[in-house]
């Protein structure tokens, strides 16, 4: 029984996931589970996944990434402006633009000593102007023919974006767990003073994690590109708190330390499942926005009920080390 | 380091795969779309912007139109998010309704989406704000109001008032849509039509809002020391501008906007605003209603189906006043 409840408080992006698709299951039967609800709620997901595992990587690493929706903008408006020079190059300089961006935001957290959320806030600010500029506010239509595929079609039942963003999900979590870099970023998130005196350059991998980040986000902007078949100076707005709630969901914490690319996808395929499935129901948008943020708040609470729990008593010495610290976080959450 | 983490994983997979086999069939499953008239009319709508008193009136007259035709109708509001939109029409697609109805965001970016709706068997109406040429052919039809003769209506309006001598600035709507574009070519051809000589010194957008248009209206001001009209795409937008014009002191320049919305038509009674042109939201959503029905009994319907307008001035205000909304 202890050992469930230890194993469940570790979990909550799968208890959330399941939790989420039951429900609509039972409410709505066929039409939730049919192959095309289930692909067009994968598709949606999967174009907001990169962005969503960049986030999770800053948070892990301590910081925060607001600019991740302009960012996500301004790379969809490159890659449809910039396709009279070729699919290829357009999307390269797309990449290339979230990953200056991300250096941008780097060097205003290590080098400027900016905190993590007023140095993007700045950038969010200045690339959405960019993205306004660029585009003159009006929408750019696509005009290479197939290039709809990547986001917009599909292999068999599969979306093409899903296929892309699991495998980027694996070649994360591979690389957060298995290479020393990768396990860096929670030395660094977890506590910056020991991790410095341990050796490891802070600077280098908050640096890092930012350019990740931002490189992700352009490739969501990339595949979002694709699936609209052009470019639109509204979109992302509302991107920074989904990326945020979905990883948080995923296990991050906003204090940083924890999280993973798994949670973070499961994360956002549930606020996807979520938002399709009140959709399907009919219930007013406001209601929906509402919800969303109910199940992060819970998420939240029950998740810091579990680590303060007196079942994590019955532990080894390590592992009540390990509550000490994590419930210092919490409190001040 | 905990064990107990595989077990969850494990049995929440073996639930899931459980689940989704014993629920899921394969291909489309709701009724297809007959043409009994002894069920319901299903309608799915997916707005553009919600927070809009055009879009108000839309609503309003579709739902008293509603209970005439037995129609089912469900409301998205993407709040002019071209994605949400997106994921909104698959979602209504989904839905299986009898008639999509879908006021554009972003007249391209839903190109897609539609084509897919059409491809998946699903009548799509576009309301308001038509899609882009190129996705004409997947849509049975547009509703919306005669926005060219609204711009032309102001054109005459301006080119009386100012004597067909003068200078004026356009306060637009969102750039590439359906309304915004045929404003202000039915503004240009009134002006062509009375051989008037009034410049555009500018054409900026206020996004069909009322303080984005003050904040664009009192740039204008202090980029052109002399403007003699504004016309600004929208009521609210007008009266934003409005706003901007009696916060700078600066006096004679005449306002227009489009809509006769009451605030606007009693604007013009106390003699402020200079004028409007009708558009009329209402009628436009009973239309819809009426169409979709139509369709769905497997009648052909008009490409276009547009509502008319006519001009409001300070001398016909009390006529059309309660014509305002």
């Amino acid at each position: 029984m202890i050992a469930l409840a230890r194993a469940l408080g570790r979990q909550t992006a799968v208890i959330v996931f399941m939790g989420i698709f039951l429900l609509f299951t039972v409410l709505q039967g066929s039409m939730f589970t049919s192959a095309i609800n289930l692909s067009n709620i994968s598709r949606q997901v999967a174009i907001d996944a990169p962005h969503v595992m960049g986030q999770v990587i800053v948070l892990i690493s301590g910081g925060i990434d607001i600019s991740v929706g302009s960012v996500m903008a301004m790379s969809s408006a490159l890659t449809i402006g910039l396709q009279e020079y070729g699919a290829v190059w357009a999307v390269a300089a797309a990449l290339a633009f979230g990953a200056a961006v991300g250096a941008v935001n780097g060097l205003l957290v290590t080098k400027g000593k900016i905190v993590p959320f007023i140095a993007t806030l700045g950038t969010m600010g200045v690339v959405r102007g960019m993205v306004l500029a660029y585009t003159e506010q009006r929408s750019i239509p696509g005009t290479i023919e197939n290039f709809g595929f990547w986001g917009g079609g599909s292999l068999g039942m599969v979306p093409v974006p899903l296929v892309i963003s699991l495998a980027i999900m694996i070649a994360l979590w591979w690389f957060l767990r298995y290479t020393v870099t990768g396990r860096g970023f929670f030395a660094v998130g977890g506590d910056k003073e020991t991790a410095y005196l341990a050796g490891v350059s802070v600077a280098r991998f908050q640096f890092t994690a930012f350019v990740l980040s931002g490189t992700l986000a352009a490739v969501s902007g990339v595949l979002l590109a694709s699936r609209l078949d052009s470019a639109n100076a509204q979109i992302g707005v509302d991107t920074p708190l989904l990326s945020i709630a979905a990883a948080i969901i995923g296990g991050a914490s906003i204090l940083g330390g924890r999280g993973g690319v798994i949670g973070g996808f499961l994360g956002i395929t549930s606020l996807g499942m979520l938002s399709t499935g009140m959709n399907l129901m009919g219930v007013n948008t406001y209601y929906q926005i509402a919800t969303r943020a109910t199940v992060l708040i819970v998420v939240v609470v029950v998740d810091a009920l579990i680590v303060n729990s007196k079942l994590s008593a019955a532990r080894l010495p390590l592992e009540r080390k390990m509550d000490e610290h994590l419930r210092k976080e919490v409190v001040i959450v | 380091m905990y064990r107990g983490k595989r077990h969850v994983t494990l049995i929440a997979v073996v639930a899931l795969v459980t689940l989704a086999g014993c629920t899921a069939k394969t291909g489309d499953q709701a009724g297809s779309a007959s043409t009994e008239a002894a069920t319901p009319l299903e309608l799915c709508v997916v707005h553009n912007n919600a927070d809009h008193p055009s879009i108000t009136a839309l609503v309003k007259g579709m739902n008293e139109e509603a209970p005439h035709f037995d129609a089912n109708i469900v409301y998205f509001d993407p709040a002019n998010d071209p994605q949400k939109q997106v994921s909104m029409i698959e979602d209504c697609v989904a839905r299986q309704p009898d008639v999509l109805v879908v006021n554009a965001v972003d007249p391209v970016a839903v190109v897609p989406a539609i084509k897919r709706a059409f491809e998946s068997g699903i009548r799509v109406l576009m309301v308001n704000a038509d899609i882009a040429p190129e996705g004409r052919q997947y849509t049975e039809g547009f509703i919306g109001s005669k926005s060219f003769d609204q711009g032309y209506a102001v054109g005459l309006m301006i080119a009386e008032a100012l004597n067909n001598k003068g200078n004026m600035v356009i306060v637009a709507g969102n750039p590439g849509q359906t309304d915004t574009v045929n404003r202000t070519e039915g503004l240009k051809a009134a002006f062509a039509d009375s051989d008037a000589d009034i410049t555009i010194l500018a054409e900026q957008t206020g996004q069909w809002s009322r303080d984005k248009a003050l904040t664009v209206m009192t740039d204008l001001l202090t980029r052109f020391p002399d403007i003699d009209a504004v016309f600004g795409h929208d009521d609210p937008m007008a009266l934003g501008a409005l706003e901007a014009i009696n916060a700078s002191g600066r006096e004679g320049i005449k306002v227009f906007g489009v809509n006769g919305n009451t605030d606007a038509c009693q604007s013009i009674k106390d003699g402020e605003m200079a004028g409007t042109a009708l558009q009329l939201s209402e009628l436009v959503g009973v239309s819809t209603v009426r169409a979709a029905f139509d369709l769905k009994q497997g009648r052909l319907i008009p490409r276009e189906i547009l509502a008319p307008t006519a001009p409001v001035t300070p001398e016909n205000v009390a006529e059309w006043q309660d014509q305002c909304w």
